[in-house]
């Protein structure tokens, strides 16, 4: 009896051995996440969520590697001036008009089932994206392209009505599909064309229609055939679970050496919560986590825990946590706690010790004084530190009128109209815990001064919907806001529209078809600079800065608008997020370097075992 | 008998009809919509966009007409497609969430169904020993014990003190093939959850079939088999168990429809993708369809199951009349 | 000398018989600890429960004072019995807050929440069950329609709705109900949550008893009188009924407890920078593999299982001490 417990535990151990090690000796690689994308629809979609996946088994026209350097993909050059492949067009004034980019695909540019790319998948693709009927939640890019001419089966040229700065970046901003920039016509056009003649046979189920057989199309859940432009190919996709690509022999980019030393196999495996997904980690289920489920975790406890066994490296973001003040005169709330002054957002950003903000909730996190990112170009940190202060916070207060006048350690000042103000701020995030953390701290710091800061947490469904966020002005929030956003204007910022957050006028790159960016009653409330900053040079400045092709020249307009925003400080950065990942010793090139790269996913055909022969070139 | 049976299955349309209205007016009333999701990672999601889209989704018509056609089309078995999940509704849930809840709070319920009786009866065999006394302050901790605090507990001990000798959640590793390592991995996955969630109704169900069983043991026709001569075995089984077993079987039935919804808690903690996480995460992102499907099912299932043990223990019980 | 005279009243019997049942006992002593805990919760503890001290993040349990005074932090009182400013008996947690002065806040926000609740939620159980059993007949079986209908919806998910709803500061009602409460609208809309769902199981009890209750003699003689029926229900019929409702309220409240735990760990309960144990628990999670990590999950844990058990057992004792049908064996 004893012998037989002995031996079935011994069993049992083994098995527990053998399933719970995933081998690298097969040249496999599992990676962790904690977001699954909810389609594979090259054309919709947010920022985040599905980027890395669809990095994998798609390339677009060009990438940018862990230095931030830009590199043709499908392309076979990128388009510039001096290889005549950009061309601009002035009037008479000297103002620029037009823009056309010429594009060549590589010739042995194929999808993963063997058909050719060419334009005629790029002509397909922009007239999907243009299609009103379809969800597409962004067409800023796409509405600058007047037309595509195609020249042959694989030169086309784009033409630009105004001038798109970001011609050649990544992430829809050349203004084709938002992930991989062309889509296969072959796959999608029989879905495309179904899908409309049903929408005009019927319009009033047209919203079924699309998300039950565009968005829920085959090819877009992974029960179809999914081709991609990328150095892997889709295998499957078990929904909640994972989905696995393999490599495709004979991808035009590799890494040194024999293929074969390479991976082969890619899993990406869907753990929702964190702390489960860690532990998969730690039992080394997992090998490599992506940059985005780690938010929040220190990782010198990770390194601790994991040893030898991974390496745990720390990446900027491109997003920049910050307090967005309310700064709207219609609010009275906000309006009596005077944010409208630039004196008392300084007096509030010394009060607080970022750095120490920074370590407790987000190890890692660097703290920002721009609301543009370390590694783009024009960054400057040349600015007003605004170190920890609380006696100059103090002054700066006491200088517009606060004091404590009644010893009970909260500040006051009589308004205009003679009433006793107290202040009093009201400040919202969403529920993710290092938020709440955050809030609990900046109570403290704020106390300290004499603010008392009312901490509310709301679900980000509630926090970001368009009724909270845009009605700055009908005081739903209050006070402060805080969230991440990417960071600027820069060459390749973490979302391509972001240089619109803190303009108002965006009459001179008319992006959006309201002119105002502020969100009030006489523009419906649309608009991004939730703030409601208005700052006429700055936006002088801005619209010159998406205009200068050269970046020589477009670095001290950068640097003259970060130095405006410091000093005026519409919203007080906190940190720029960092990413965490780990990966198990011996995993080679799997790196984002910089914010710029966008993600860990960039270069999967250089991923591989060291153990296998892999050469490290990152 | 009949027209009581005839009368609860013919309540089960309205009383369904009255749920979906409540939950579907509850969830309108809650702000933020689908699109909402779509705005948030594109900041240049202008208004004129949010409104073209409310239109084109029909949001912007009122709750009670949006209701009227989802009820329309939910009658036909059309529950509409998933926000998040790029499929039909129905299909989803049916497919993906309702087997892995299903096997879950299944195998808790044959668990606890399996311990509760020998446990309980033993406990009432040898009432006021020891082993009776362990068994009662057992059932105490286990109805007391927060599963979700069980749970985490559980994961710090076999995940992270054991350094992953069992998994700290989720459904399966992902890439393994072959019979035996595939289903060997699913039972290591499922036994912590299991563990966690039988725990309360393990620890009620003993506690009842104990009282139970002693009420039985105390009536007069036991005293009267014991009198006759009768092995006290076949007492034990044969005549006193099959009484007290009854209620317990009510109780279970009862109870069926509470691991379904009640689940939520260890599948949050423990990662597990069935039906009560995916009611919570779509009420949160406002995924409609999922919600609505979601919650109907349950419902519907607890009324069935609430019915089946009514009946049930009518058929067994010839004292019980309901007219 | 004479013996004191042994009462021979109903609620003398009881507390005899309750005072035999030692589990109950030991639960009934420990449950008056921690309610007198919670009372002086201010008092008990040298640090303020939000008081973080960032230097001493993740420190495990110790009575000992740090050597270094910088890492000894802000106290409001330099001693309390043995428990000395800069020693934390529980550790702290992810921002360096003390989790036994923690703790003992929160006991107050969930005990309070566990009676209230329990104590309303029986007393409207109480009145509806007693009112349907009274009357009978087509009211009854409306209301006993309406609590199966009640019964047929899945609690948790509805309350979750609801709360998230109560919770979100655009529903008009809800932002109403933040400027007349303020701080404590979290706890209320949990304790009305909380009510609105568990008055069902006592209602049902209470309506069974009223049935075998309403044919006695007490009963058609109060009618004979004359007396109109609210006051036959509420004078005669229920405190009849209280034996067992004192007992149902001894158990909502463990379960109450319980509910509410459940609710913020999932993050809709008790909102932050307010403490109760459940909210305690909901980010406990991700620190179980930081060094004394555990200790972050652990204690509040450990109290709620205490007072459920507490209530369990006291409830039990009670039940059995209050059982008429044991009354004749004493």
């Amino acid at each position: 009896m004893k012998g037989r417990l002995l031996l079935s535990a011994m069993l049992m151990g083994l098995l527990v051995g053998i399933v719970a090690w995933a081998s690298p000796s097969l040249n496999n690689l599992v990676i962790g996440a904690t977001q699954e994308p909810s389609n594979l629809c090259p054309w919709e979609g947010s920022a985040d969520t599905k980027e890395n996946v669809m990095g994998i088994f798609y390339l677009g026209l060009t990438y940018y590697d862990s230095k931030g350097v830009l590199y043709p993909g499908l392309a076979t050059e990128i388009p510039t001036a001096e290889n005549g492949r950009l061309v601009a067009f002035y009037d008479t004034a000297g103002n620029l008009i037009r823009q056309e980019v010429l594009w060549t695909i590589r010739s042995d540019a194929t999808w993963s089932d063997g058909t050719p790319i060419t334009t005629d998948d790029v002509l397909f693709t922009y007239e999907v994206q243009q299609t009103p009927e379809l969800p597409i939640s962004t067409r800023t890019y796409s509405d600058l392209i007047k037309e595509i001419i195609k020249v042959d089966n694989k030169s086309f040229w784009i033409v630009y009505k105004t001038p798109n700065l970001f011609y050649a970046a990544v992430a829809g901003s050349i203004g084709l599909a938002r992930f991989g920039d062309i889509a296969p016509k072959h796959i999608w056009e029989p879905v495309y064309r179904q899908v409309m003649a049903q929408v005009k046979a019927t319009p009033e189920k047209a919203a079924e229609i699309v998300e039950g057989q565009f968005l829920g199309a085959p090819p877009s859940i992974g029960t179809g055939l999914v081709v991609g432009s990328g150095a892997f190919k889709f295998e499957e996709w078990q929904i909640n679970q994972f989905i696995r690509f393999s490599r495709r022999p004979g991808f035009f980019l590799g890494a040194p050496g024999a293929e074969a030393n390479y991976l082969k196999e890619i899993t990406v495996r869907f753990i929702v919560n964190q702390a489960t997904l860690i532990s998969a980690i730690l039992a080394g289920e997992i090998e490599a986590a992506d940059d985005i489920c780690l938010a929040g975790q220190d990782p010198a406890v990770l390194a601790a825990q994991l040893g030898d066994r991974a390496v745990v490296e720390t990446t900027a973001s491109g997003f920049i946590e910050k307090l967005n003040f309310n700064l709207f005169p219609q609010c009275a709330t906000a309006a009596d706690l005077l944010l409208g002054d630039k004196r008392t957002r300084q007096a509030i950003i010394q009060a607080i010790d970022r750095e120490d903000v920074a370590t407790t909730v987000y190890p890692g996190a660097i703290v920002s004084n721009s609301f543009m990112i370390r590694g783009d170009v024009g960054f400057t940190d040349d600015v007003n530190q605004w170190a920890y202060d609380p006696e100059a916070a103090k002054a700066l207060l006491a200088a517009i009128g606060w004091k404590d006048s009644d010893g009970d350690g909260w500040l006051e000042r009589v308004s205009a109209d003679g009433r006793t103000i107290e202040f009093d701020m009201h400040w919202v995030a969403t529920v993710a815990a290092f938020r709440i953390r955050t809030g609990e701290i900046l109570q403290e710091f704020l106390k300290e001064v004499g603010i008392k800061l009312e901490v509310e947490n709301l679900p980000g469904s509630v926090l970001f919907s368009t009724e909270y966020l845009n009605h700055g002005s009908d005081c739903t929030w209050r006070g402060i806001v805080e969230y991440a956003e990417a960071g600027g204007i820069g060459q390749a910022p973490a979302d391509p529209l972001s240089n619109e957050l803190y303009a108002n006028d965006l009459l001179a790159i008319p992006v959006t078809p309201l002119l105002e960016n502020v969100p009030l009653l006489a523009n419906g409330f649309g608009g991004t600079n939730i703030m409601g900053w208005i700052n006429n040079r700055f936006d002088e400045l801005r619209a010159q800065a998406l205009k200068e092709f050269s970046e020589a020249k477009r670095v001290p307009i950068l640097v003259e608008m970060q130095k405006i925003y410091n000093e005026e400080l519409p919203t007080a950065p906190l940190y720029e997020r960092s990413e965490t990942v780990t990966k198990a010793a011996g995993l080679v090139n799997y790196t984002k370097g910089t914010a710029v790269a966008r993600g860990q996913f960039w270069n999967a055909w250089e991923w591989g075992w060291a153990q296998n022969g892999a050469v490290a070139v990152r | 008998m009949l027209t009581y049976l005839v009368r609860r299955v013919l309540l089960v349309f309205p009383t369904l009809f009255v749920i979906s209205l409540i939950m579907y007016g509850l969830l309108a009333l809650k702000p933020g919509d689908p699109i909402d999701e779509m705005r948030r990672g594109n900041p240049g999601f202008t208004q004129e966009d949010y409104l073209r889209l409310r239109k084109f989704y029909g949001l912007d018509r009122p709750w009670y007409v949006r209701y009227w056609r989802w009820l329309g089309q939910a009658i036909q078995g059309n529950f509409g497609p998933s926000r998040q999940f790029g499929r039909p509704a129905a299909a989803y849930i049916l497919q993906y969430r309702l087997p892995n809840t299903l096997l879950l709070s299944g195998l808790s319920l044959l668990l606890a169904f399996l311990v509760s009786i020998p446990a309980g009866v033993i406990s009432a065999l040898r009432q006021h020993t020891l082993l009776d006394y362990v068994v009662t302050v057992f059932n105490f901790v286990g109805v007391s014990l927060p599963i979700f605090w069980l749970g985490i507990m559980l994961i710090y001990i076999f995940a992270v003190v054991l350094h992953g000798f069992l998994p700290a959640g989720g459904f399966a590793t992902p890439g393994l093939s072959g019979t035996w390592p595939v289903f060997w991995d699913h039972i290591r996955h499922l036994i912590l959850p299991v563990a966690a969630l039988s725990s309360l109704q393990l620890a009620q169900w003993t506690r009842f079939m104990r009282s139970s069983m002693l009420e039985v043991i105390h009536l007069d026709y036991i005293t009267t088999a014991r009198a006759k001569g009768l092995p006290e075995r076949l007492i034990t089984y044969r005549h006193a168990l099959r009484n007290a077993i009854l209620p317990l079987i009510t109780l279970v039935g009862l109870n069926v429809p509470l691991l379904f919804s009640g689940a939520i808690l260890t599948e949050t903690v423990f990662n597990w993708p069935g039906m009560g996480r995916a009611i919570f995460d779509a009420i949160l992102v406002n995924d409609f369809n999922i919600a609505m499907v979601s919650l109907m099912f349950i419902s519907l299932l607890v009324i069935l199951f609430t019915l089946l043990a009514d009946v049930a223990y009518a058929i067994a019980d010839p004292r019980i009349r309901y007219d | 000398m004479q013996r004191e005279a042994q009462s021979y009243s109903y609620w003398g019997f009881a507390w005899r018989r309750f005072k035999r049942h030692r589990l109950a006992m030991f639960g009934a002593a420990v449950m008056i600890l921690l309610i007198l805990g919670a009372i002086a919760a201010p008092i008990l503890t040298p640090y303020e429960f939000s008081r973080q001290n960032r230097k001493v993040r993740f420190s495990g349990p110790s009575f000992s004072v740090p050597t270094d005074p910088a890492l000894v932090g802000q106290c409001i009182r330099p001693r309390v019995l043995l428990w000395p400013c800069g020693a934390h008996p529980f550790g702290t947690d992810d921002l360096g807050r003390d989790i036994l002065a923690r703790v003992l806040q929160g006991g107050r926000v969930s005990l309070l929440v566990g009676f209230v609740a329990a104590i309303f939620s029986t007393l409207l159980g109480g009145a509806i069950g007693a009112l349907a059993g009274y009357w009978g007949r087509a009211p009854d079986a409306v209301i006993s329609r309406f609590i199966e209908i009640m019964l047929s919806i899945p609690q948790l998910p509805l309350l979750l709705i609801f709360v998230g709803l109560l919770a979100n500061p655009q529903v008009r009602f809800a932002a109403a109900l933040s400027d007349f409460l303020g701080d404590a609208k979290s706890i209320a809309v949990i304790v009305v949550v909380i009510i609105a769902f568990s008055w069902m199981s006592t209602a049902r009890l209470v309506r069974g008893q009223i049935l075998s209750l309403r044919e006695r003699e007490f009963v058609e003689a109060a009618r004979a009188v004359g007396a109109p029926s609210w006051r036959i229900v509420f004078r005669h019929l229920l405190p009849n009924a209280t034996a067992v409702m004192i007992v149902q309220a001894t158990l909502m409240t463990g379960e109450a407890i319980l509910i509410e735990s459940g609710l913020s760990f999932l993050g809709l309960g008790i909102q932050a920078p307010a403490v109760s144990w459940g909210n305690m628990l909901s980010r406990a999670q991700e620190f179980l593999y930081y060094p004394n990590g555990v200790y972050i999950a652990f204690f509040p844990g450990l109290f709620i299982f205490l007072t459920v058990l507490c209530a369990n057992f006291v409830g039990d004792g009670l039940r059995d001490a209050l059982d008429p049908r044991h009354h004749g064996r004493i």
